[in-house]
């Protein structure tokens, strides 16, 4: 045993100061009385006390001794060394979307918080805690603490995500903790099922009852509008009411314009259909009213789709493999091409195009304020573009395998590579002379040969959306291919963006949030309130994390004090409203049985000691002085 | 002491009271006390033949005439009783607060106005040490009575108190009245000598024991010395606590059951009582209760 504050068994001292103070005031009181007949007569009557009763009679002081002598260690605060009784804790907290689930008011995640702050309670001094919080990838929460009290503050700190979660995740950073440590503690919470091996599994789920929408959907003919979807319920048997509304405008009072009651049998989807007379809407909203666990998955606010804006291209070319590319514009792109030729391209008349497309000509300057693609246009003379030319690459051979080059698409690995090859067939593309292109580092690069970029996009120096081709079509077989078309649609979709592609998401999904031309800034505020500024400078697309369930509004400043608004609607994930999975997490290797020397320091024994040391000198105290009255 | 106070309304109550006695055999003529024996007071009692010698006085002529036979009419004997009261004027009777002397001279002084109004002869005698010293000698009467009563205000407590040597060798008269012994009876000096003696007297006797509330439940607690008022050699050194209490009540207990039961054992009435209680609750409810009177 040792102390924190030594200096605090100085209060020992009090000890035989309340002796000497008893003894002063121990003292016989004398006095005169009429007479002693029956004091000494009661000597014949006094019964033979036993030895333990004598004590009484000192008991007050007794238990003052006691009480100095506990308040003394109190001070001094002791700490008991407990051989092999601390261990390293490591929690796996599932934070995922149906840890939300709640009953009677208390959340699985705040059980499961219960739960560890219990364990973290019962354990001795000298351990260590660690909680890896699973959302939608697992991290570090805390690691190492070994304040009892801070770790319990920061289990109580973390807040379940809205996101799907799988506990396999953790698995590495566990297997990590658990081949440092055999003897380690290991801890599996979360709602799901799973069976684990070397660690300890609490399950927090109570079988709540849970709605959700699986599908929805709404179609407008004239002013009728009709939903339509399907919803669950997951545990039971429900007769459950969905009710449909909208709002005029955006963040606008919700108006209820009709509910429908669906009868659904545990586990299975029931479709639904709910018509009504809405003139004009900014926002639907399908809302379940029956209560369950979680209420988030029972609304879905679908948004009216962004308009799309009309497209009006200039396509300036002499080339005769133009009408691959007016064509594809034009019939892929839904746009209005009108074709000039070079000589009479001059920058001061171009005006009202959205999109100019220089095939196979380099212009002097380049327009601004609209989008551009470069189609073997680019000889070092055009400004703005930020393209540097470098040289010309051709074959060796005029035919045979060396006549030409095989180009490879990217792997689509980030999003803008995936919005790029959407659909994209993968047909093989040879191309017979290419340009080596310096380019900007925040291009995107679509096709590519030996580490050039053949086909890449980005923002150029004009802050334009720029699409540069390092390859003519017409040396090359990829204005036959149906990928031609695939991609000068994705690219025209790419040249003429709407701010968001999609309304509705996923918790956890990544929405792109395209930089418009003419875009200042973009704000995107979450539904919990919390607002995000893009960084749009240079870039033409932003990602947005979706890690909140509900509406995320979108906020763009355009030149001219223009600005636009739009919404999102992020549901939640329907493998967290079904709150199943689980499985068999395994921790490879044989458990330990090591322990660390703990220690108890825990100052409540000594509170309830001396309190019932006061309470039993309270208790002569009144004994004494009124019960024998 | 000079603090007795007589409460005229209460004497006027308490003349309702009629003492109750047994042993009415002695007594002077022309008291209020019917006695057994046959005498002249105007109350008829029986019949009996006439002998010669009797008062042909008495002769009922009446039952002559129907009877032919010579009857003498007889009549209750009434007779003035000799009422003597002793008081223990030791010091253990006043000793600081305590009130039990004046509460003494108080039942005193209410019986001795009850024995005038019966027509009855009182006397008060103190008792200090082996001395008994008569205060109000044999007096009759109302006048007398406040004439005489204000000498209890002349009485001093104090020394020690031996109720028998002091009784013995006085003259306590024969079956002639009531003796009355008013004292706290805490003592080991012989007093039962004294009531076997004013037994034997065929006189009616009462003891009162007189004590305080502290004495009968004390309060005191924790470490003292007792040092006795009557004697200041003897003294009692404790730590008071609940077994000595307990012990203590059982002391008292026994002192009172002693003193019960040696009087009933002898014909002799004992009440106890409290200096805080209301005398009114001596006479109308323990005397009455008792039977001492009526």
């Amino acid at each position: 045993m040792s102390f924190y504050f030594p200096l605090g068994l100085l209060g020992l001292l009090g000890i035989p100061v309340l002796i000497l103070i008893y003894i002063i005031k121990s003292k016989y009181t004398e006095q005169t009385i009429t007479s002693t007949y029956l004091w000494e007569l009661s000597e014949k009557f006094l019964k033979k006390r036993k030895p333990i009763s004598k004590l009484t009679g000192i008991l007050t002081l007794i238990l003052q001794i006691l009480a100095v002598a506990v308040v003394s260690f109190m001070i001094a605060h002791p700490v008991f060394t407990v051989e092999a009784a601390a261990t390293d804790y490591y929690f796996i907290l599932d934070g995922s979307a149906s840890m939300n689930m709640q009953q009677n008011g208390v959340t699985r995640f705040e059980r499961a918080q219960d739960e560890i702050n219990r364990i973290i309670d019962k354990s001795y001094g000298g351990s260590s805690y660690t909680l890896v919080l699973v959302n939608d990838t697992a991290g570090i929460a805390f690691e190492g603490v070994t304040d009892k009290k801070q770790a319990k503050a920061n289990v109580r700190a973390l807040h379940a995500g809205w996101t799907e979660g799988e506990c396999s995740s953790a698995m590495r950073l566990a297997q990590t903790y658990f081949d440092d440590n055999p003897s380690a503690t290991i801890y599996l919470v979360s709602d799901k099922s799973y069976e684990t091996e070397n660690m300890t599994f609490i399950d927090v789920c109570k079988g709540e009852n849970n709605y959700a929408f699986t599908e929805c959907d709404y179609a407008v003919a004239g002013s009728q509008v009709t939903g339509s979807g399907s919803v669950i319920s997951y545990q039971s048997d429900a007769t459950i009411t969905v009710e449909l509304g909208y709002t005029a405008e955006l963040g606008g009072e919700v108006i209820a314009a009709g509910q429908v009651q669906v009868k659904t049998e545990a586990g299975v989807p029931s479709e639904f259909s709910v018509s009504a007379e809405i003139p004009r809407f900014a926002s639907l909203r399908f809302y379940i009213a029956s209560s369950d666990a979680m209420q988030e998955d029972n609304v879905v606010i679908r948004y009216d789709a962004a308009k799309t804006q009309a497209r009006k291209v200039l396509l300036v070319s002499d080339l005769p493999d133009s009408v691959y590319i007016h064509n594809a514009i034009a019939r892929a792109g839904m746009a209005e091409v009108e074709v000039m030729p070079t000589q009479s391209y001059d920058p001061a008349k171009v005006s009202g195009y959205g999109l100019c497309v220089f095939n196979g000509y380099t212009p002097a300057t380049l327009p601004q304020n609209t989008a551009i693609w470069l189609i073997d246009a680019v000889d070092g003379s055009g400004e703005g573009s930020g393209v540097t030319f470098r040289d010309y690459e051709e074959p060796r051979d005029t035919e045979g395998p060396n006549s030409y080059y095989e180009v490879e698409y990217v792997e689509g690995n980030t999003a803008q590579e995936k919005k790029f090859l959407k659909n994209i067939t993968g047909s093989r593309v040879v191309v017979r002379k290419y340009a080596q292109y310096g380019i900007p580092r925040k291009f995107t690069t679509v096709m590519r040969y030996d580490g050039n970029a053949l086909i890449s996009a980005g923002i150029n120096e004009n802050n334009d959306r720029e699409v540069v081709f390092a390859f003519r079509i017409g040396d090359s077989n990829f204005g036959l291919l149906e990928d031609f078309v695939i991609l000068v649609r994705n690219l025209m979709d790419y040249s003429f963006p709407s701010v968001i592609d999609e309304t509705v998401y996923t918790c956890g999904d990544t929405m792109v949030v395209n930089v418009v031309p003419g875009c200042e800034s973009i704000v995107v505020t979450a539904p919990s309130g919390k607002s995000t500024t893009l960084d749009t400078f240079g870039n033409d697309m932003c990602e947005v994390q979706l890690n909140e369930t509900g509406s995320y509004s979108i906020l763009v400043k355009l030149t001219g004090n223009r600005d636009m608004s739009l919404c999102s609607f992020a549901c939640v994930p329907e493998t967290e409203s079904r709150a199943e999975g689980g499985g068999k997490l395994a921790l490879l290797g044989n458990k330990g049985s090591e322990k660390k020397d703990g220690y108890y320091d825990d100052l409540l024994a000594f509170f309830i000691v001396i309190a019932v040391l006061l309470l039993a000198d309270w208790g002569v105290y009144c004994y004494e002085q009124y019960q024998l009255r | 002491m000079g603090n007795l106070v007589i409460n005229e309304a209460f004497l006027q109550r308490v003349e309702a009271l009629q003492t109750v006695l047994k042993n009415n055999i002695a007594g002077m003529f022309g008291g209020n006390h019917k006695s057994r024996t046959f005498g002249s007071s105007c109350e008829f009692t029986d019949y009996r033949n006439y002998q010669p010698g009797d008062d042909i006085t008495k002769i009922d002529w009446n039952a002559y005439a129907r009877f032919e036979t010579l009857y003498l009419k007889l009549y209750h004997d009434e007779r003035q009783l000799h009422t003597k009261i002793y008081i223990d004027v030791s010091q253990s009777m006043a000793y600081g607060n305590c009130k039990k002397g004046t509460m003494a001279l108080e039942i005193a002084a209410t019986l001795a106005y009850l024995s005038v109004t019966e027509l009855d002869r009182v006397s008060v005698y103190t008792i200090r040490n082996s001395e008994v010293t008569e205060v109000i000698s044999s007096i009759s009467g109302r006048e007398r009575y406040f004439a005489e009563i204000n000498k209890l205000n002349d009485v001093e407590f104090g020394g020690d108190c031996f109720i028998a040597e002091g009784l013995l060798p006085t003259q306590v008269g024969y079956g002639d009245g009531l003796s009355v012994i008013i004292s706290d009876f805490l003592t080991d000096n012989d007093y039962e000598s004294a009531i076997d003696f004013l037994a034997d007297k065929k006189r009616d006797l009462l003891c009162v024991q007189v004590l305080t509330s502290e004495e009968i439940n004390p309060k005191v607690r924790g470490k003292n010395v007792f040092y006795d008022s009557e004697n200041e050699g003897r003294s009692y050194r404790k730590n008071i606590n609940k077994d000595i209490i307990r012990a203590y009540r059982e002391a008292v207990q026994y002192v009172q059951d002693r003193l019960r039961n040696y009087c009933n054992a002898r014909g002799a009435q004992y009440v106890l009582f409290r200096d805080n209680a209301p005398i009114d609750e001596l006479f109308f409810e323990h005397f009455t209760q008792l039977g001492v009177m009526k």
